[in-house]
Formats: C-alpha cells, structure tokens, sequence
C-alpha cells in the first residue's frame, strides 16, 4: 500500500503532471499528495517515478551524566 | 511486452484538443541525416550520424463546424504538440515538441465522411516523459 505521496522522478525519466502542468525531471520531488493510489501505483508500476522519503531530523541525544534506572539504588 | 492500439490516443496543439472521435491516426516518424565519409581504399561506404528532424501527421474526420481547421490552418503560428499514443492517463507516454503546420489537406467527396489530414513540421526537440496525475 502507497502510504507516502512524495516521489521521486526515477534517473532517466521525465514525468508530465497534469496537475502541476508542469514538467519534472530525473532526481526531482513531485507531490501526488492530489492523486489516487491506483494512479500512482501505475506511474510506479511504470518506473517513472519512485518513493520518496525526506530525511528525519536525528533523535536528540541524552545529555552526558543522566543516570540510567540501572543506576538508582 | 503488452501490444496496444490507439483507441484512447489523443493530440493537443496549443489549447485546441482534436475532438473525441475525430482522431483517425497519428505518424509522428522521426530521422537522422547521415554524412557519407567514405574515402579512397575503403570498399565499405562509411557514415556520420548527423543531426536529427521529424515530422507529424495527423488523419482525422474534418468536423461540419470547422473548429479543426480553423486550429490547424496553414498560416497557423507555431504552437506546443502534445501526442498521448495510449491516452492522457497515469502511467502513459507523452510527446511533445514545438511544431507549426506545413500542409492540410481536407477532400470533399459526394458520398462519404470528410476526412482530414495535416502535416506539421516539428521545429527543435521531441521531449518524451510518463504522464502522472
């Protein structure tokens, strides 16, 4: 199941959006957000465009000295 | 390898959609000149790819109102082609390029259905893409 509508246009591969009505290239983002599962699981099933995840932000790391349960008396 | 035909195939030039129904066939054929080179001793004739033209042209029946025409007149400017050879749907292959008309032709005949036919001379590049909703 597509669950994210972030693709990414595959490395050769040109995607006209008639939404956008715009071209996007190789490497572009193009947002399907608008658009039903069956569509994009046909451009996927193509090979013009693939899943896209946007990097997540690091987990903020314990501070130095935090004394873990294993630690309490 | 899936064979398709062009029952759903559709052209658009600049904001006129050749009606449904009215779309017969499309030839949008493509060449590349080539540069003999061959010289003396050689026995194989020898060639230089060079640069690349196409053309389209477009059969269709000519409607009683002339709004085909009328979009693809000889003197009309030129204006952006878009071919969907399988249909302007997800996933489907899309052409396009900047193309003005070079002839049209639509005969008129006592006993059948006026056809229509233009030719459209491709000026620049073809950018082929995938199209998506």
């Amino acid at each position: 199941m597509i669950g994210n509508k972030l693709f990414k246009v595959a490395p050769g591969r040109r995607v006209w959006s008639n939404k956008h009505r715009k071209y996007f290239e190789a490497g572009e983002v193009i947002d399907l957000s608008h658009a039903s599962n069956a569509d994009i699981a046909a451009v996927v099933a193509s090979g013009a465009i693939v899943e896209y995840q946007e990097a997540k932000p690091e987990k903020e790391t314990v501070s130095p000295g935090f004394s873990s349960k294993e630690n309490q008396p | 390898m899936t064979k398709y035909t062009g029952k759903q195939m559709a052209f658009v030039f600049g904001a006129f959609t050749i009606p449904a129904g009215a779309l017969v066939s499309v030839d949008w054929p493509r060449s590349r000149d080539e540069l003999e080179a061959t010289g003396a001793t050689q026995d194989d004739k020898e060639y230089m790819p060079s640069d690349r033209s196409a053309t389209c042209t477009i059969n269709g029946w000519d409607d009683a109102e002339g709004t085909i025409r009328a979009a693809f007149e000889a003197t009309t400017a030129e204006d952006a082609g878009e071919f969907y050879p399988q249909g302007n749907s997800a996933s489907k292959p899309k052409r396009a390029a900047e193309m003005f008309v070079t002839n049209i032709s639509d005969p008129v005949t006592h006993n059948a259905v006026t056809p229509i036919t233009i030719t459209l001379r491709i000026n620049g590049a073809v950018t082929h893409s995938t199209v998506a909703p």
